[in-house]
């Protein structure tokens, strides 16, 4: 499987994803401090607002990151037939699917902590500066979050993959990208209320199971359909 | 020479359309076996069902004397192969893809790619992604990353499309020397009839999703006989002649003018002759040979009919 994983990345030039995926992190960060300087309402009052919003910011621009990669490695095989070359080797289909998936979940996951990290600290060191946030940072908030970002990063990298169930019945990129988008409104849209469904625990979590389970649906009956 | 591939029943479904039909087809070990047939005729859908790229409705096959199942990966690795057109990762160079190929079907050997790229006679193609690649070179490629492991058997679809003509010649002559040198067993589909004449040893005939026949070639070369055709007068006169002064009685009359002589003791000088002086008038004379192609159209519109 590792051998599978270490092919895909070398196919697809894996690379490039990961400076998008670090551009991404910083033009966050870069947000998160240019946000202050807008006129006389200060757009965070503590660290906790500063922590929910990159937060906010790093699941949503990584659910539409996952959605490319999604196309990168699994539609556009599909769409250039470059999978009947790959389903002609002596390796199980099931195995091949799988490698893909877990790329894109783990890149997701990870970079669903860099990006965290990037933001926040980013944001931290050049807050020390001009003092945006007056005072210490608490060591029981950042902790609180800590484990917050960990939770939120390993279940966005699920829910990232509820697009591919679109994506896959067509073998269309541009449908996999526009769901991608919709996931993330639909999970974090709010009406001028504080209120969005991502607040509610048990929505993302169903919809992480839901995404666990689209990607099973990809992989289940691949050994028995045409491949035309 | 024992089967390796064989088919029984073959059968295709799609969408309630039935595009291949009950083939059962018989490849030899170490044969060049021509997979001819027009257009649609259900080439490609019988060789991706041989791939385990389809899966059929009906029918089994069976190759390397194994059953092929859903689940057959393992014998993958004995196949080389391409369908429809070569495909490949376009924006990686020819060298990468093909050592890429090698690593899926855990074949390593440091040399074989050069020696692919030798074979098939591509050269200069290092700096180059394989999407800038001519229809041509992108087929020899492809027969390159299907030879590369030396599987045992080979599955190529219309591998002359976009060649020239020196370069059928070169694949050609490599399809022979796969077969000849290397044991491999060649199942090579094409429409155009006369390649195909020139390399297969088996012919099967393809139309309608149904195999007309199969058949060897040196049994269609034994069935196309010569004949001597001529345009006469009185071609009734004509025949009178043939019968009672020349003895021949192996010949047909096409219509009022025309005479086919098929009896091959007779020759040519010694007809005008004859005819001659028995006072029939003759047009023209033509030594004739009916190749592959008039038997294969002759197998093709009887399919039409039957239809």
């Amino acid at each position: 499987m590792l051998n599978l994983i270490k092919l895909e990345l070398k196919k697809t030039k894996i690379g490039r994803s990961i400076l998008g995926g670090f551009i991404a992190s910083f033009l966050i960060m870069f947000f998160v401090i240019v946000v202050n300087y807008d006129g006389s309402e200060k757009p965070f009052t503590n660290y906790g607002d500063v922590l929910t919003s990159v937060d906010l910011f790093v699941s949503l621009t990584f659910i539409i990151y996952a959605s490319v990669l999604l196309s990168k490695f699994i539609i556009d095989e599909y769409k250039n037939k470059s999978i009947t070359v790959l389903f002609m080797y002596p390796i199980q289909r099931k195995k091949l699917l799988a490698a893909k998936i877990i790329i894109v979940v783990l890149f997701t996951f990870l970079f669903g902590i860099i990006g965290r990290v990037v933001a926040f600290y980013g944001f931290y060191v050049y807050n020390s500066f001009t003092h945006f946030i007056p005072g210490e940072l608490p060591t029981s908030l950042l902790i609180e979050h800590g484990i917050r970002f960990l939770v939120n990063s390993a279940m966005y990298s699920c829910i990232a993959l509820i697009p591919l169930y679109f994506g896959m019945r067509k073998y269309s990129v541009p449908t996999t990208i526009v769901s991608s988008i919709l996931v993330a409104m639909a999970l974090n849209a709010n009406t001028g209320t504080e209120f969005t469904l991502s607040k509610i625990v048990i929505i993302p979590v169903i919809i992480a199971v839901l995404g666990l389970l689209v990607a099973y649906l990809a992989i289940r009956n691949v050994d028995t359909k045409d491949v035309a | 020479m024992s089967s390796i591939l064989r088919t029984i029943g073959l059968t295709k479904v799609f969408q309630g359309k039935e595009v291949v039909s009950e083939v059962n087809m018989n490849v030899k070990k170490g044969e060049i076996y021509g997979f001819l047939g027009p257009n649609g005729a259900g080439k490609t859908t019988v060789m991706k069902m041989l791939t385990n790229l389809v899966k059929p409705t009906g029918g089994e096959i069976e190759i390397f004397g194994e059953k092929l199942t859903t689940k057959s990966y393992q014998m993958l690795g004995r196949m080389g192969a391409i369908i429809e057109y070569p495909i490949f990762y376009d924006k990686l160079k020819a060298r990468e893809n093909l050592e890429m190929h090698c690593e899926y079907m855990g074949y390593y050997n440091k040399k074989a790619v050069d020696e692919a790229l030798e074979l098939v006679n591509l050269r200069n193609i290092e700096q180059k992604p394989v999407k800038d690649f001519s229809l041509g070179m992108k087929q020899r490629l492809g027969i390159a990353r299907a030879i590369i492991t030396k599987p045992e058997l080979l599955i190529l679809d219309e591998p002359i499309n976009g060649l020239d003509p020196l370069g059928i010649k070169e694949i050609r002559d490599l399809f022979k020397l796969l077969s000849k040198e290397y044991g491999m067993t060649l199942l090579v589909s094409s429409h155009i009839l006369g390649e195909m004449e020139q390399m297969a040893d088996t012919i099967g005939v393809i139309n309608h999703g149904r195999l007309i026949e199969e058949v060897a070639m040196d049994r269609v070369r034994e069935r196309n006989t010569d004949y001597i055709e001529l345009k006469v007068g009185d071609s009734k006169k004509a025949a009178f002649v043939l019968t009672n002064q020349l003895s021949v009685s192996n010949f047909k009359l096409m219509d009022e003018v025309t005479v086919r002589v098929y009896d091959p003791q007779v020759r040519q000088n010694e007809l005008t002759k004859t005819l001659v002086l028995h006072d029939v008038v003759i047009e023209s004379i033509h030594k004739k040979n009916s190749s592959l192609e008039d038997y294969f159209f002759s197998l093709l519109n009887g399919g039409n009919r039957s239809a």
